[in-house]
This record gives C-alpha cells, structure tokens and sequence, in this order.
C-alpha cells in the first residue's frame, strides 16, 4: 500500500520530466533505425550468405539489432532519471515530507525503484510497439510471442539498472557525491568491465608472444565469464537462453560457467546486492 | 499519557554536540512551545521524534510509542510541518495534499483542506511556482491530514506574512479543540507567548527553563536587569562574587559593562560585592526584565 503509493508519486513526479521525453524521442527513432537496419542487413545477407555466416559461428536476429540500442538507451537513461532518486531528495529536504508520512525507509527505496523502473519502461514499451509497426511494414518475420517475452526481458533489464543506479544514490549523502557514483557505475560497467579483460587477454597474449586468436570465439573461458557478469552482457546472455540464439560472436557454451541461463542469476544479483547495501546504508543515516 | 516524552537524549554529530542529556516532557492536549535561537537543537529534537536523525544515546516516546522502533507508527498519528523541506516541484499542490491524505489511509477532502489553508485558488498549479508563503501553507495543509493526535510544527511561520501567521495560529486553536497537541519551534518569542500553554528554551543543546507562560511573567516581573559600569573590566573574581550574591540570575560581560539579572531588591549588595573585590563603580541602571529579556538572557551566548 505504502510502497505502492510512493511509487505512483514517484512516478508521477519524474515522469514530468523533460529530458526524459526527449531521450523518449531518441530512443523511439534509433529501436526503429535498428529495425529497418536489420530489414536492410537481412536482405543482403538472402541465401548463402546468411549460411556463411552461421558456418563462421556468427548469427544475427532482430532481437540481436534490437538489444545494442536498448542497452545504451537504457543504460544511459536509467542513469539520468534515478542518481538522484534518493540523494537528491535527501539533500533538498524533499525526503522530509516523504518521511514524514508514514512511510518505512524501506518504502521510500523500494517505491523509488519501481516509479523510476516505470518511467523507464514507457518508453521502452513505446519503442518496442513503434518498432513492431515498422517491422511488419518492412516485412520482417517476427513470432509475437518471442517478441513480447523479449519486451519482458528489457523492462527486467531496466529493472536491474534502475536497481543498481538508486542504490547507490542510498548510499550517498549528497547529490555530487551520488553524480560521482553514477558516472562511476556507467565507466565500470559500460566501460571497463569489457576493457580490463580485454587488455588483460590481449597483454597476456603478447607478454607470451602468442599469436591473437583469428576469431573472438577462440578466446579463453574466463574472458567470457569474467565479461557476462556485468549487467548488460547478462542481458543478452539471458535473451539467448529464452529466445533463438543470436549473438556477434557465437562461444561454446557447454561449459557450465557459459550457460545462458546464468545470465537471470546474473541481473538477479544485480537486482539485490547493491540495492542491500543501499539500503543498509540508507537505513542508518541521518537525514 | 504523556504526548511526547524525552528522556536525557544525547545527539552529536562528529565532534559538535547538538543535544546534551535532553529531558522534557509534553502533556496530551497542551500547545507546547520550543524557544531557542537558530543551532540551539531544536530541529534536531525534532528530527529524532519523527525518526530522521538517530540520537547518539538516551530515548524518546512519542503517543506512547518508540520512534526509533515504531516509525511508521509514530507518523501515522502525527502531523509534520518539517523545517528544511522542498515540496515537488512538478506536482500540484492538490496532489501534494492527496498522498499525505492518501498516505495517512484517510478520506479527507483535499479541497477542503487547502481552504483552509486559503490556497485552494492555487490547487491545481504546480508547487515549484508557490511563493514562500504558500510552499509553508501546502505543507501545513498536508500535517492537517488525517486529523493528527499530534502536530509537530518546525519554525511554521516562516515566509509568512503577519496576516499568514495569524491565520496559523488561528488554526493551531482549533486543532487543539479537535483534541490535538501542539508542539512547536520558533526562534520568535512573541509567535510562542500568543498561543502556548507551556514553553521550553533551549539553548545550545540544552534545556534551560521549561514553564508557563505565566509563570515566566510572574518570574520575571519581579525581576530587574542592572547595568553596571566599572572604571577597568571585571575581574574573574568579582564576577564570581557577583554571581554568588543571592538573587542573581545571570550575568554577562561586555568588557567594563556587566549586565545582571536579579530580583528587585538585590541591586546593592551586587554594587557592594563587586566594589569589595576592588572595583569602581563609575555609572548603573536598572530596568524591569521582560519576557523577551527574559528570553534572551537564557539563551545568549557566555563567552
């Protein structure tokens, strides 16, 4: 009840918002731009190509084109609506009123995280059915079904994100201190979380004078665990496990640290701890 | 029952002490008031009864029930106009006004209760555009809903005008009527005297006179401030034996002035002592003490 009302003003609130109308916009025309890229793509690649394609370990699908916009859309924009969730609010004494009702710390994180994870997710569904339109224009075969499982995916996805950016907005006391976390959670988990492995593997090949594998699927296992633990990558692995296959390079995942399914476990632990210690955090302070 | 008890409650804040061994009691029904000037403690105190803050040692109740432990609870039945908000800029204020009623589970009419704030012409504009005054009205509203056992109320004339803090005071009484007790900060004294039962000062961190508004009239309409000049600045010894002459309130210095709060009849032997420490009396006044004299003296500063 408490939770639930927190939430709709929540939503009320940040909904209001104008830039995230305008990153609405954006987002609208590149899922769209990614449709009609991939109506494009699929026509050159008619016949043996696509064959060829698959034989090299690569396959592409809709979901695949669709999924890199989502994620910088949502990454990004997760980031803009939700730093300042709960340190902004703390700062500006917006959170006294709040608390001031008879609402649990509890409620307010909670709340928080569902009003920003639905702001988040209009856009998301808009998107996702403006896309569709274009895509049956341009007529490429989409199953609905995997389509609407792939949409439930994304607000997961957004879920996760929004989890992790209002978390970390509980354990800071101020807005620049909430600014510097959310600037760290994009450089660490869009950025580096690729990059370090990357270096590390590449370093590690040259140090031991070893030639780069010709294709990224021969890379080592660790590099592929070690990069589908964050957030984004566990995203797409988890879309491989509920719906066809697609990926830009295509691994063996028969071992067990490679199993697409781990990806929910993955955004599962991403979904929890930082909003754990979030809340340990917040539940402690003084306002 | 008591409607707010505090018990020797201790907050520091790394090094600053904000509240040191607090203890105060406030009676069901009665409109309390919490003098003190701006860093005596106040908001703080406030801050621990609606659980904002964690008092570093001591307890508290509040309608009977632990803070710390019942939150919720405790905001249930109170109503808060908090010092230091920011309302929702992009919401109105009658949807501001409909979650605290929402939030409180109950049926009030937000209408109703913006009238009687009288901003109701402004229900359906947008509160980032409310002036000062009218911000301080929304969230009086929002504390009126659910007809609280107790209103808690942090410096609540702020931004307003004289007509506006009339008009607070107007509604203070008849929530007090209703059944509520009234607990309020100012740094204001004649806001306090208008409307409260019972007054505490506080200053820095402690309490240092709880009484009727009454009694503190009748303290002090027998008292009298003294003014005395010296030819040199008062020794530390004849300020002691200043103090201790039977009488004495308080005494502050300001170089070879000293200012002295006695009872009436005790001007001489304060005039003597500090002349058999070795001083020389070179000029002294008196003057009837009010209450805001009164207030000032408990609450200023000893360098």
């Amino acid at each position: 009840m408490s939770l639930a009302l927190v939430a709709k003003k929540d939503f009320q609130d940040a909904s209001r918002s104008k830039v995230l109308w305008i990153l609405s916009v954006l987002y609208v025309l590149l899922i769209s731009a990614m449709v009609w890229a991939f109506a494009e793509f699929e026509s050159l690649l008619a016949g043996g190509d696509a064959a060829a394609a698959a034989q090299q370990g690569v396959s592409f699908n809709l979901y695949l084109f669709m999924a890199g916009a989502t994620t910088l859309f949502i990454s990004a924009t997760a980031l803009v609506v939700s730093y300042k969730a709960i340190a902004g609010e703390r700062e500006s004494g917006q959170l006294k009123l709040l608390l001031g009702l008879p609402h649990s710390r509890v409620d307010v994180l909670l709340g928080k995280v569902i009003g920003r994870t639905a702001v988040l997710a209009a856009p998301v569904v808009l998107g996702f059915a403006v896309a569709l339109l274009v895509a049956f224009a341009l007529g490429v075969n989409v199953v609905v079904t995997e389509y609407a499982i792939f949409a439930l995916l994304t607000v997961l996805y957004a879920l996760v994100y929004v989890s992790i950016v209002v978390g970390v907005s509980a354990m800071a006391s101020t807005t620049t201190q909430a600014t510097a976390g959310a600037i760290s959670i994009f450089v660490v988990l869009e950025v580096l979380w690729d990059l370090v492995p990357t270096v590390t593997l590449f370093g590690y090949y040259y140090i031991t004078d070893q030639s780069l594998p010709i294709s990224p699927a021969e890379y080592p296992e660790w590099y592929y665990v070690v990069t589908r633990l964050a957030p984004t990558s566990a995203y797409n692995a988890a879309r491989n496990a509920v719906l066809p296959k697609s990926a830009s390079v295509s691994i063996d995942s028969s071992s067990f640290l490679l199993q697409d399914w781990l990806g929910f476990v993955v955004l599962g632990l991403w979904l929890v701890v930082p909003l754990l210690v979030g809340y340990w955090r917040f539940e402690a302070a003084d306002l | 029952m008591a409607a707010i008890e505090i018990d020797r409650v201790t907050k520091r804040f790394d090094e600053v002490t904000a509240l040191d061994e607090l203890s105060m009691t406030i009676e069901e029904g009665e409109v309390f008031g919490f003098l003190g000037p701006n860093g005596a403690g106040k908001s703080t105190t406030i801050d621990i009864l609606l659980d904002f803050v964690r008092p570093t040692s001591g307890s508290c109740t509040v309608l009977g029930m632990n803070p710390q432990r019942q939150p919720e609870a405790v905001r249930q039945r109170v109503g808060i106009l908090p010092d230091g908000y920011h309302v929702y800029d992009r919401l109105t204020g009658r949807q501001h006004v409909q979650f605290a009623i929402d939030s409180k589970g109950g049926d009030d009419d937000p209408m109703a209760l913006l009238e009687r704030v009288d901003i109701a012409d402004a229900a359906d504009r947008k509160a980032g555009g409310y002036s000062k005054g009218m911000t301080q009205r929304l969230v009086l509203a929002m504390a009126l809903a659910g007809e609280p056992d107790l209103l808690v109320l942090d410096e609540p004339t702020t931004g307003l005008d004289p007509a506006g803090a009339r008009e607070m005071r107007r509604i203070i009484e008849a929530e007090v009527d209703r059944g509520a007790t009234v607990f309020f900060s100012s740094h204001i004294l004649e806001q306090v005297e208008a409307v409260c039962d019972r007054v505490g000062i506080l200053s820095e961190g402690e309490l240092v006179a709880v009484d009727t508004i009454d009694n503190l009239r009748d303290a002090t309409a027998a008292g009298e401030t003294l003014t005395v000049t010296l030819s040199t600045p008062a020794s530390e010894s004849a300020i002691a034996d200043a103090e201790a002459v039977t009488g004495v309130q308080s005494l502050t210095t300001d170089g070879a002035t000293l200012t002295i709060s006695c009872d009436g009849n005790v001007k001489m032997d304060v005039l003597d002592a500090l002349e058999s420490a070795g001083h020389e009396v070179v000029d002294f006044s008196t003057e009837e003490t009010s209450l805001e004299d009164l207030f000032m003296q408990y609450t200023e500063v000893n360098a």
